[in-house]
């Protein structure tokens, strides 16, 4: 099944000061080989820069930042794992469970029934 | 022994209270913390005094070094004021005399500090008729353009040249250099000088000293010279007054790594033939000499284009240092024939004698040797004044050795960088970009302390721009 997923880089340089006004490219792969680009994000002032995107099977995530004159360049990985889908199976009842409530349903109709004759 | 019982064993051998009036020794003294301004202003001053030629000239290089080690007093510059008015010039041109070739005056390219006083002039505003920069770069474009290529010697007044091989680095790179200095002494006129430095000396080079996968000696002989380091000083210097571009700068990458470190140790620059020397060796297949100025413009380059190799020339650094052979600084003192292990102390070449002024420069080597980067590295800013850096290797004011004080300061680009002088090697992680003095303990196995004495100046020449390190982390949640 199909699942939106929203990517989050954040840019900060090496004291942990969020950099705002830089570009962050997103890409994914499903074999950590060839990458497509979904598309690029401005950071914001805390540094953050988002994109989306849909997929239905185990993807890998790179964000990159190029460098400018000012700072280094950067990227990160993320991996977005889908487990394979186990068979729905109904809890078993146990059989005294199944007996206890023939039983109640045996009284209830004999007390209906003797209810009836008085 | 640990690196620091050398480095502490050769500079006890030498003479600090004789400067023997060599830009060596008062150069590398100053680096090692023995000399300050004031042994400049003695230099400058007994230079002039000769009224000779080569004192001026002398003289004009103690005053470049000054500069280059941040030293500055009003002293100074009215010594300086007395070399700039007194230094001849080749006819009524704008180009010194500075050297004597076949008993005629010429302009030698290698420069001895010359060409950095067109900006003294300037900024002293002493004698500028003479030091006119603009009138300079094209008066020696003139001789240049009828030898279609660089020259050693050349005669503004006749334009005359005297050409001794057409070499990558003597005629070709040091003709660069000439152009790119006059280029920053007056960047707003003198455009000129950078594009004839860049569309015409570069390009040359390019089209006639390529050989595959380096650059050769001349277009003759494709051998590995020991000029190499100070080649890619130029070139680097020259990209980066570019703007930080330059045509064919993937070949000076390529250069670096085939010099020194595709193969370890045994990568040409190190070696003769097939013999390992752990130092640069003055020409692969032709001259077994070893040359301890050219092992330290070498490790120079390779700590300052460090930071910009890939992580695999990154490693190939990092075991020269420190790795399974034995550290460079070991390898360097016991096999180059560069360091008399019995008096400690160091020789210009293999086949020399031992000095003082050496020596002083063997224990600055040491002290690069002593530096392992890791993802921290030396930010080195690239200075070539005079040929060879001789007189004066490229390290300005960011860099000091202080053995008595068991400190050292140095330019780092921030992470983690690795010490050696000790026993056991030390590491320290640098936060930010800066200057930093680092004090070791009495063993210099740890750091006592590390403080941030200043900023790098973004504005001097380096292999790469100084930036910032960034971090980038990414998250992935379901909407």
């Amino acid at each position: 099944m199909a699942v939106t997923l929203k990517l989050t880089a954040t840019l900060t340089d090496i004291n942990g000061t969020p950099l705002s006004g830089k570009t962050i490219s997103f890409y994914y792969s499903y074999d950590k080989s060839t990458w497509t680009l979904i598309g690029s994000a401005t950071t914001d002032a805390n540094g953050q820069a988002y994109v989306t995107h849909t997929t239905d099977r185990t993807t890998y995530y790179k964000a990159e930042f190029a460098g400018d004159p000012e700072y280094d360049a950067s990227s990160a990985t993320a991996e977005y794992t889908v487990s394979a889908p186990s068979p729905a199976a109904a809890p078993p009842v146990p059989v005294w469970l199944v007996l206890l409530v023939l039983l109640l349903l045996l009284g209830v109709v004999a007390l209906t029934e003797e209810r009836r004759r008085i | 022994m640990a690196l620091k019982d050398v480095i502490g064993a050769a500079l006890a051998t030498i003479n600090w209270a004789d400067t023997g009036h060599s830009t060596f020794k008062v150069y590398h003294g100053a680096v090692l913390g023995k000399y300050g301004v004031t042994t400049f202003e003695s230099e400058i001053n007994y230079h002039n005094g000769l009224g000779t030629k080569d004192g001026y000239k002398l003289a004009a290089l103690f005053r470049t070094l000054a500069d280059l080690r941040g030293l500055s007093s009003s002293t100074l510059d009215s010594y300086t004021a007395i070399t700039l008015q007194n230094t001849p010039f080749l006819g009524a041109t704008h180009v010194p005399d500075n050297d004597t070739y076949n008993n005629k005056s010429y302009f030698c390219t290698y420069r001895y500090g010359q060409c950095y006083m067109y900006s003294v002039a300037k900024k002293l505003g002493v004698a500028t008729d003479k030091w006119n920069s603009n009138l300079a770069w094209q008066e020696i474009k003139s001789v240049l353009d009828i030898a279609g290529h660089g020259v050693l010697f050349l005669n503004t007044s006749d334009n005359t040249y005297v050409d001794l091989g057409n070499r990558l680095y003597d005629e070709n790179a040091q003709s660069i250099s000439v152009m790119i200095e006059l280029y920053e002494a007056d960047k707003a006129n003198n455009a000129g000088a950078l594009a004839y430095a860049r569309d015409t000396l570069w390009a040359y080079v390019n089209n006639n000293l390529w050989f595959t996968d380096h650059y050769g000696y001349n277009p003759g002989d494709s051998g590995y010279e020991c000029e190499g380091p100070f080649f890619a000083i130029v070139a680097a210097r020259l990209r980066a007054l570019n703007g930080y571009t330059l045509a064919n700068w993937d070949r000076v990458i390529t250069d670096v790594k085939s010099r020194f470190l595709n193969n370890g140790w045994d990568s040409p620059q190190w070696t003769y033939g097939t013999t390992r020397y752990y130092a640069v060796v003055h020409h692969h297949t032709a001259n077994s000499q070893r040359r301890l100025m050219n092992t330290i413009g070498a490790w120079t380059v390779l700590h300052a284009f460090y930071r910009v190799l890939d992580p695999t020339s990154q490693a190939a650094i990092q075991n020269l240092l420190n790795g399974p052979a034995g550290p460079a600084w070991q390898l360097l003192i016991n096999n180059s024939g560069l360091f008399d292990s019995t008096a400690n102390r160091f020789r210009w070449t293999s086949d020399g004698t031992t000095n003082d002024d050496a020596t002083a420069a063997g224990c600055v080597l040491l002290f690069l040797l002593g530096i392992v980067p890791q993802d921290g590295s030396l930010l080195v800013p690239l200075h070539e004044f005079n040929y060879e850096c001789r007189g004066g290797s490229t390290l300005n004011r960011y860099f000091l050795f202080n053995y008595d004080a068991r400190t050292i300061r140095i330019p780092v680009k921030a992470g983690t960088i690795q010490f050696i002088y000790g026993t056991s090697p030390v590491s320290y992680t640098f936060p930010a970009n800066g200057v930093y003095e680092i004090t070791f303990s009495s063993d210099w196995n740890s750091i006592t302390s590390v403080s941030k004495v200043g900023d790098v100046d973004p504005t001097l020449t380096y292999v790469d721009p100084v930036r910032t390190p960034t971090k980038l982390t990414l998250t992935v949640t379901p909407l």
